[in-house]
Formats: C-alpha cells, sequence, structure tokens
C-alpha cells in the first residue's frame, strides 16, 4: 500500500540514472543478515538498500520495509491484513515475542531476532487441526467480509494469553482498537467467549 | 400457509469461513503476479482547474518508474452511472472538479517508486470557480458546473418530481400545518479492503482481477472505453473485502483502464490499489450533503396526517457515479404512512465535492433522517404517543407507496405486527413517560427513548442463473452472484439444496468470472437474495423438472408420483424405489443436466396491473443515555424488529440487521467526511484516525427478533428478501427522538456531536 519510507539514493541505483530533482535520498546501510522466527519456522533475511528491490539478485528487505509487507510480499504470508497501513485499524495484528504488535507500523529491521506469529500460524502445524478460537470463529458466523478476522484472531490470542477467563466487557476493552466495517462486534464477541471457553476446556 | 422446509431456516457454517479464519481467503491485493507492476495516482489539489500544462519527464527518470499516464493518452469516453442520461467522468480528464480527483498515473517496479514519482509530476493549473453548496448551486444565476446542464442538475432517468393528489388541499383540511428543515451529513464506506485492480494481457485477451460486486459493470465500460469486444476481456472478484454500496463498478473501470494501458505497454501485469486517503477522498460516499424542507398538515382529532410536501437539495458530488440520487430518496419519505395527500421535489445538484452515491440503504437512511423526525414532530403537535400515531397511520399491504417516485402497491412487512412486537420486547409502555420527558435523570446523564421505521425497496431488474447437476451427482451454480460479506455464497447453496433434496455441501457455486458466469446486474438495492438467488431457485426448479422427466422415464412411473429428495428421486408411495442423481445426470449420454432460471422484479399485481413494491421494513426501538455536561450521547438500548419474509438463515440475517444498527450509530452520531469549503472543499479527514467508525465500545444491550411470514414477500420464488439495507434505515432518526426526549431539544443537523448537543442546550 502507501509505504513512503526515504528512499534510495538514486546515484546508488544499480541502473545508471542520474539524481531526479526533487527526489528525498538515504544514506546507504551495510548490507546485514535478519533472522526471525515465523510462525516456528527459523527465516533468514538479508537486509540492505545498495541495489534496488527490482534489481537481482535483491535484497529480502530494505530499511523502509514494515513487518506487515515483509510478512505478506516477502514470505507470501498474505493472511495478514493491510487496512488503513497507519496503526490505526488493527488489521494488521500479529504477535511479536507474544505480545500483539502491528505490523504495518513496525519495521522488519527492528525485529531481528524475534518470534512471529501470524493467522496462518494458529493453525496446528502438524495434525492441521484448528486454533480453537478458530473454530469458535466459524461456529458462531464471526466473520462476514472476513478482512480483519485474522487480526481480530490474533488480538484475541493475546487477549486469552493475558486474560483466559475475559468478561464481555474484558474483550470489547481489549479489542476495541480492531476495527471491522461490517461491525459484526457482537458475533466476535461471542466467538472469543466460546473459544475462550473450549480453550480452558481444554486445558483442564 | 407455512412451508416446511428441510435446510431453509437452518443455522450452519458459511461457506467461506474456513478460508477467512485461516488467512487462506484471498483478497485482490493476495493474489500473486510474478512481474507485477504498481500504479500511483495525482491527485487533484483543487476543486475546479483546467491543466494547462503537465510535464511528466522528473517523474519518468525515478527509478523504477516504468510509464506515465495522462489525460492526453487516456481514452476521453466518459463513464456511465449505471442508470444516469448525463456522463461526466473520464478516467483522466483535461479538466478537474474536485480534490483528490486522478489528474495522472505512474506505473513503476514498486508502490513507493510510483509515490516517488508521483509527486515529481509538474502540473500548471489553471484555478477555475467552484460551488460547495447544493443550494446555492440551484440558485438562478450561480456559476454552471457543466456547459450541456444549463440547470446544473445532475439528470435521472427518473422524474425529479412525484405527487399523489392535491397536497394545497390537503394543507386546507389540516389543523396544524408544521414545516421542517433537517441537514444530512456524509458516510464513508470505508471498506477494511480499499479498491483494487490488477490487469494482464494475454495476447489480445484482457483479464481483469477487481474488488467489486458489478463484475459485467467493469466489463462492459471497459469495452467501451478500451473498444474491445465483450469476448476479448473477462473480469473476475477475488474475495471482497465489504462493499456497502462502495464497489459498484465505475472507479473500478477507471482503475481497470489504467492497469490495462499500462500492461499492455509493459507486456506485464499491472495493479493498482487505493490507499486508505485515495480511498477516502477520490471515491463516492452517501448522498449529501443535503438539505430538505419539510411541511406536513395534520388533523386533530385522530392525528389523521393530510398532506405531506418535501423538497429536497442534496449534492450529487461532480459526477453522477452511481445515478438516481434523490429519486431514491423521495421514495422513503413521503412512502411510509398513509398521507390523504403528498408532494416530493428533488434537486440533485452537481458541486464541486467528492462525489456522491450507492451506500448502504441508498437514500433511505437520508430521507428518513428528517422524515422520521418530523412525524414526531407531527405525533407531539396533536398530543399522540409517537407509538400510537405510527400503529395508526402506517402504510398496510397494499396501500400505495413509492419507490423511485414510481406509485405503486406496498408488498411487505406488516408495521402494525413490527411496531406492537417491538414495543413489547422494549417495554415501551414503562419507559415512554411523554414527550420531552426523560426516562431517568441521574445527575447530568439523562435517558431518553424514541422510535422510527424504516424501510428499503428489495430488489430490482433481472437476473439469470444456471444450475448443473453433474455426472457424480455433484451440482454446480453459475451466477455473478458476489460475495461481500453478505452471506449470499452461504444462502445460495442452502436454498438450492432445498429445491434439488440434497445437502449443501455437495453444491458448489463456481466463481465470479465473467467467462463463465451468466450476466448479471451487481448486487445492490438488497437485490441479492430475492432476485439473484431467486434466478437460482428457478435454475433448480428447472433441473427438478428435467431429473424428474428422466426418472418417469426410467422408473416407468408418472412424473406427479415421484418427488425428490436424499440426493435422488423415489417414488413418493414406494420410497425404496429410487435413483440417485448420480443414475439421472448420467443416464441419457453422460451429459448431466442443466437447469436455467431467469428472475425480474418488480412483479405486478395480476388484478390491478399496478408494481408490486417489495419492501424490507422494520422498526426500532432505542433508549438513549445523553451527558449535558459534556454532550455525549450513548446507544443504551436498541430492539429491532424486521419483516424478511422467509428467513433463510437466521443467524446471519440477525447479523445484517445488528450491524445494520451500528452502521446507524456512526451516521447519527459522528461519522461524517468534513469539507474544508474555505481550502478548496478539501475532505479532512481521510485516514482511518480521523473518519471515526464504529468498535467494540458501541456494542449496546440489544435485541432483535426477525419475523419471517411467507406473505410478506408474496411473489419471488420462496417467499424470500434483503435485509441489509433496511436494517440502518430507523437507526439514525430513532436516536434523534431519543435525545430529543432526554433533553428537550431537537437536533436536526446530523450528526449529533457533542458540540451541537451543548449549543442546542445553550451551554456554549
Amino acid at each position: 500500500m502507501n509505504d513512503r519510507p526515504a528512499r534510495l539514493d538514486p546515484d546508488l541505483s544499480a541502473d545508471g540514472r542520474t539524481a531526479v530533482a526533487g527526489l528525498p535520498t538515504a544514506v546507504a546501510v551495510a548490507p546485514r543478515l535478519l533472522t526471525l522466527t515465523v510462525n516456528g519456522t527459523v527465516v533468514k533475511l538479508r537486509c540492505g538498500n545498495d541495489v534496488q528491490p527490482w534489481d537481482t539478485p535483491a535484497y529480502d528487505v530494505y530499511p523502509w520495509h514494515t513487518l506487515a509487507h515483509t510478512l505478506r510480499e516477502t514470505l507470501r504470508l498474505t493472511g495478514t491484513k493491510v487496512a488503513c497501513n497507519s496503526g490505526a485499524c488493527g488489521s494488521c495484528t500479529v504477535l511479536k515475542d507474544g505480545k500483539p504488535i502491528m505490523s504495518c507500523s513496525t519495521l522488519t529491521v527492528s525485529c531481528d531476532g524475534a518470534v512471529i506469529t501470524t493467522v496462518e500460524g494458529l493453525v496446528d502445524p502438524v495434525t492441521g487441526e484448528l486454533h480453537p478460537l478458530q473454530q469458535a470463529f466459524i461456529d458462531h458466523h464471526a466473520a462476514q467480509c472476513g478482512f480483519c478476522i485474522p487480526g481480530m484472531l490474533m488480538s484475541a490470542t493475546a487477549l486469552l494469553e493475558r486474560t483466559p477467563d475475559p468478561t464481555a466487557e474484558d474483550i470489547k476493552q481489549g479489542m476495541c482498537g480492531n476495527l471491522c466495517r461490517c461491525a459484526n462486534y457482537q458475533l466476535i464477541l461471542k466467538s472469543v467467549l466460546e473459544g475462550a471457553k473450549a480453550m480452558r476446556e481444554r486445558q483442564a | 400457509m407455512t412451508v416446511k422446509h428441510r435446510i431453509i431456516g437452518t443455522n450452519r457454517p458459511r461457506t467461506d469461513a474456513v478460508l477467512k479464519v485461516t488467512g487462506r481467503a484471498k483478497y485482490l491485493q493476495d493474489l500473486d503476479f510474478p512481474g507485477l507492476l504498481d500504479c500511483a495516482l495525482l491527485q487533484s489539489p483543487y476543486a475546479h482547474a483546467r491543466i494547462v500544462r503537465i510535464d511528466t519527464t522528473r517523474a519518468e527518470q525515478v527509478p523504477g518508474v516504468r510509464g506515465v499516464l495522462t489525460h492526453k493518452e487516456a481514452p476521453q469516453t466518459p463513464i456511465r452511472a449505471h442508470s444516469s442520461p448525463h456522463h461526466t467522468y473520464r478516467v483522466l480528464a483535461e479538466e478537474v472538479y474536485y480534490v483528490g480527483e486522478q489528474v495522472a498515473a505512474v506505473v513503476a517496479e514498486t508502490k513507493e517508486a510510483a509515490l516517488d514519482a508521483v509527486a515529481l509530476i509538474d502540473v500548471e493549473y489553471e484555478e477555475l470557480p467552484a460551488i460547495f453548496d447544493p443550494e446555492e448551486s440551484m440558485k438562478p444565476g450561480a456559476r454552471l458546473m457543466y456547459p450541456d446542464r444549463p440547470d446544473n442538475l445532475a439528470p435521472s432517468n427518473f422524474p425529479i418530481e412525484t405527487k399523489r393528489n392535491d397536497v394545497d388541499q390537503g394543507f386546507e383540511q389540516a389543523d396544524v400545518v408544521l414545516s421542517s428543515r433537517y441537514t444530512v451529513g456524509v458516510q464513508a464506506h470505508d471498506c477494511m479492503e480499499t479498491h483494487g485492480t490488477v490487469c494482464r494481457w494475454e495476447g489480445d485477451q484482457l483479464t481483469v482481477w477487481t474488488s467489486t460486486k458489478f463484475i459485467w459493470t467493469v466489463v462492459d465500460k471497459v469495452c467501451e472505453l478500451l473498444k474491445l469486444p465483450e469476448a476479448k476481456v473477462k473480469v473476475v472478484t477475488a474475495t471482497v473485502g465489504g462493499d456497502f454500496g462502495g464497489k459498484a463498478g465505475a472507479i473500478e473501470a477507471m482503475q481497470a483502464v489504467i492497469c490495462a494501458i499500462f500492461a499492455k505497454r509493459t507486456g506485464r501485469p499491472v495493479r493498482l490499489c487505493f490507499t486508505r486517503e485515495e480511498e477516502l477522498a477520490l471515491t463516492h460516499h452517501s448522498v449529501g450533503p443535503l438539505s430538505y424542507h419539510i411541511k406536513g398538515g395534520v388533523q386533530r382529532e385522530d392525528g389523521r396526517p393530510t398532506a405531506v410536501d418535501l423538497v429536497l437539495y442534496s449534492n450529487q458530488g461532480a459526477h453522477n457515479i452511481s445515478g438516481l440520487e434523490a429519486p431514491y430518496l423521495g421514495s422513503g419519505a413521503v412512502g411510509v404512512y398513509k398521507f390523504d395527500s403528498c408532494r416530493f421535489t428533488g434537486f440533485p445538484a452537481y458541486c464541486n465535492l467528492n462525489m456522491s452515491g450507492s451506500r448502504r440503504g441508498y437514500g433511505d437512511p437520508e430521507g428518513f433522517w428528517g422524515s422520521e423526525q418530523f412525524m414526531d414532530e407531527m405525533a407531539e403537535a396533536v398530543g399522540m404517543d409517537p407509538l400510537e400515531w405510527r400503529v395508526k397511520w402506517a402504510i398496510r399491504q397494499g396501500d400505495p407507496t413509492v419507490t423511485r417516485l414510481v406509485w405503486g402497491e406496498f408488498a411487505g412487512g406488516d408495521y402494525q405486527q413490527l411496531l406492537t412486537r417491538g414495543a413489547e420486547l422494549f417495554g415501551w409502555k414503562n419507559k415512554w413517560r411523554g414527550w420531552r420527558q426523560p426516562t431517568a435523570v441521574d445527575g447530568p446523564r439523562r435517558r431518553g427513548v424514541g422510535l422510527a421505521l424504516g424501510q428499503h425497496l428489495t430488489g430490482v431488474n433481472s437476473e439469470h442463473a444456471a444450475v448443473r447437476v453433474n455426472v457424480d451427482g455433484s451440482i454446480e451454480i453459475f451466477s455473478h452472484a458476489g460475495e461481500v460479506g453478505q452471506g449470499l455464497r452461504t444462502a445460495m447453496p442452502m436454498c438450492v439444496a432445498e429445491v434439488l433434496g440434497v445437502e449443501p455441501d455437495v453444491i458448489r457455486i463456481a466463481e465470479p468470472n465473467t467467462s463463465v458466469v451468466p450476466r448479471g446486474f451487481g448486487i445492490y438495492a438488497s437485490r441479492g437474495t430475492p432476485v439473484v438467488i431467486g434466478a437460482a431457485i428457478k435454475a433448480a426448479r428447472d433441473a427438478a423438472g428435467q431429473l424428474l422427466e428422466r426418472a418417469a422415464k426410467m422408473l416407468e412411473r408418472p412424473a406427479a408420483e415421484l418427488e425428490l429428495g436424499g440426493g435422488g428421486v423415489y417414488v413418493k408411495s414406494e420410497p425404496s424405489k429410487r435413483l440417485s442423481l448420480q443414475q439421472l445426470a448420467s443416464a441419457f449420454g453422460r451429459i448431466g443436466v442443466y437447469g436455467f432460471g431467469f428472475e425480474e422484479v418488480p412483479h405486478k399485481n395480476p388484478q390491478t396491473g399496478q408494481p408490486l413494491w417489495e419492501k424490507s421494513n422494520g422498526a426500532l426501538f432505542v433508549e438513549v443515555e445523553v451527558d449535558v455536561e459534556i454532550g455525549t450521547v450513548k446507544l443504551v438500548n436498541a430492539v429491532s424488529t424486521a419483516d424478511a419474509g422467509v428467513v433463510i438463515h437466521p443467524e446471519l440475517a440477525r447479523a445484517q440487521i445488528d450491524c445494520g444498527v451500528l452502521w446507524g450509530l456512526g451516521y447519527a452520531l459522528y461519522e461524517d467526511e468534513i469539507y474544508d469549503t474555505t481550502n478548496q472543499g478539501r475532505v479532512m479527514n481521510v485516514q482511518m484516525v480521523d473518519y471515526k467508525i464504529p468498535t467494540f465500545l458501541d456494542l449496546a444491550e440489544s435485541q432483535t427478533e426477525v419475523i419471517s411470514d411467507a406473505r410478506h414477500a408474496p411473489t419471488p420464488p420462496m417467499n424470500v428478501k434483503g435485509l441489509g439495507e433496511n436494517s440502518m434505515v430507523p437507526v439514525a432518526p430513532a436516536i434523534a427522538n431519543a435525545v430529543y426526549n432526554a433533553i428537550g431539544v431537537r437536533i436536526k443537523d446530523m450528526p449529533i456531536t457533542s458540540a451541537k448537543v451543548l449549543k442546542a442546550l445553550g451551554a456554549v
């Protein structure tokens, strides 16, 4: 979407073009390797900016890439959604070291060494079984258009980690940063309550 | 008359649920195209300007840029609104008419490079005078927007004026004549997924992937503008991340033409997805801002409404992007009560603001904001309880009502039943204390109650569908039906399964792809359920007839003795004599069975020949709490009753109503595109952090009852009707009526912000 980071210095571009008047420039960074654990898999990402993203070989990560961009475009984990791209709607919520963050407002370079969980990581990696929250979201029709649902699921996962037996009010307060334009809040609320119950029963 | 259904009326998981909760549902931005290029748009900084000179040299030099497009190379045929004779909207034009309108496009290897280049396009504009107020735009001598529209009116295919009986005489017969002026704000669709399109050429075949509910509209416009035969263009939708009237074809067509031109030039797939800022500034929104003047006459003795005269001025925006505007508003505002006489006059005025158009309820939430408050004003004037007045004067089946200013007969839910049942659930008798009497006072917090009626047409135009029974007994539906979240692709197989005596899980719906599915009009005007599913039901019945015929031959029994069920056809008196769908479909040369269906509305009353206006309708009762110190309004409790004809999926039906209430709440209290008319009429709140939509914290205590009665949707196959739009119609006026009873002041200017409440109370 509208990523507007500091740009590459055109003088550094591989296609030999000269600087364009009016185009902001950025300083070249030293190439380095980022290590992230994404949904249980270790990924090594090469980061730098002395060649353009469309050159071959390009870097996996440029300094201006958001985590949402890296997940969606580089790792092709498109379950994470970007709706406002400005940290206002919660659609891009993922877990970083267990805490919910807005991946559209997090730079990938700041995630070196982090453990990231996205909606694709909720399913049991061995059996393919759905997470109890996902099952509750199905059973209680939480999704209408569905665009906010991955972010809702990640926020709910984090909420239940902190508060395994939440009240309706806990859920409203804990998830009010996740917007659903279909306004299906009532059924999402019910799904989280039922999902929490299923998770408690499973632990018991 | 109650028909027992096997599948209709049950709650089962949505067909798209698993994909949507696992992140595997593919929305437009999730589709993978090797070599994909991205576009960005340069938008006009002026309300009205002519492009004198445009220089793209610097933009073309930006690393990664692969092309620039301006009005000089773009096709200049206007993009037609789906139902209007006057067209002004161009892909890229020499003259721009609002802040945010597209001026030029850049294609580049990355979105960032495209955005950088856009900022380096050098444009010299000649600024032209602009007009922002629809009432001003209608005054004699007002500056003209378009030389061929001497009245500044955006024309419509329907008359701008309609009346029934003589209003002057009606006013003479009234004991009390009231008049009021109401104003309405602007609601954005603000779908979580913005508009997006990808184009790719394979030889001379163009494929357009786009997020829309109007795939055929996109085909038509792309073919017209690029001068391509229909057979060379294919439009496909991915999963659509919300619509609410926003993805109505014209914007998508603009994106598709730009992408198709760039894709042709570069030989690569090209994508244009809007940023949130583009989404809110460039695309259309609900009809408004608008103002209307209502005059009504009423008799003292029994509250008889003798006349209503409504004059409406609506901002059409700069382009007529989705037609009809004001005529829709008229129907809502004057067609719900038994007025002896009525007149409606609409002025859809062109202004230099971003475009007005279809949005959930299209015209009715706008119209009812004033009319349902005005009905309270009239009831109060004659000292009647607002519930009692509505029960007495709301129209009944067969009464005259109006849709798109065409008069016909009302066919819909029974308002008296909807009101009585709602009042009972809400406890109206105990809560209503009389006019301007709060139901409870706690320090600065005052509670008040209010109610309103709602209605919206359900279904227009015609639709095709096909059903194929495959040789293995599985079933495929071919319909252009787009799933925008409402559950259409869950409800449709349920209805087809009901007809064919199978379980819905053996049914698949073909993807909305114009090279595969029959032509259709799109999902709007609450037509998905009655017309699109209606056509599928007819197609299933056609297939069922053929299956019975085959079975009759094979079992050597008359078809009348046979029945569909359990995945086959059996002899009614001898159920063990049966043939499976697999046996039937693979008989006679193994070519399956094809059924075709066609549905068209409005239906006509066979006795009178009058159009039957089938309405989705309901009543809403609310309790609000107003804090008179800080001016906030909170919805405390809401009770909705809605009429649905036959309910296909009760839980999804209820969700449409509950969510409509939240949409109406946002519209009533805070959603508004704010125009800076001192600075080119620019929209000031084009980000989600500034344009507020309802959140979890807006959830109120609520109760919803869907009344299911086949007689209230008398004609379409299976008596089903749409629910998604009507649900938001009564919300804003019901809240305003409750605020009035809580604080004793009526707020006629939407939305009801804290500032307006405090001003009304004389506190600021």
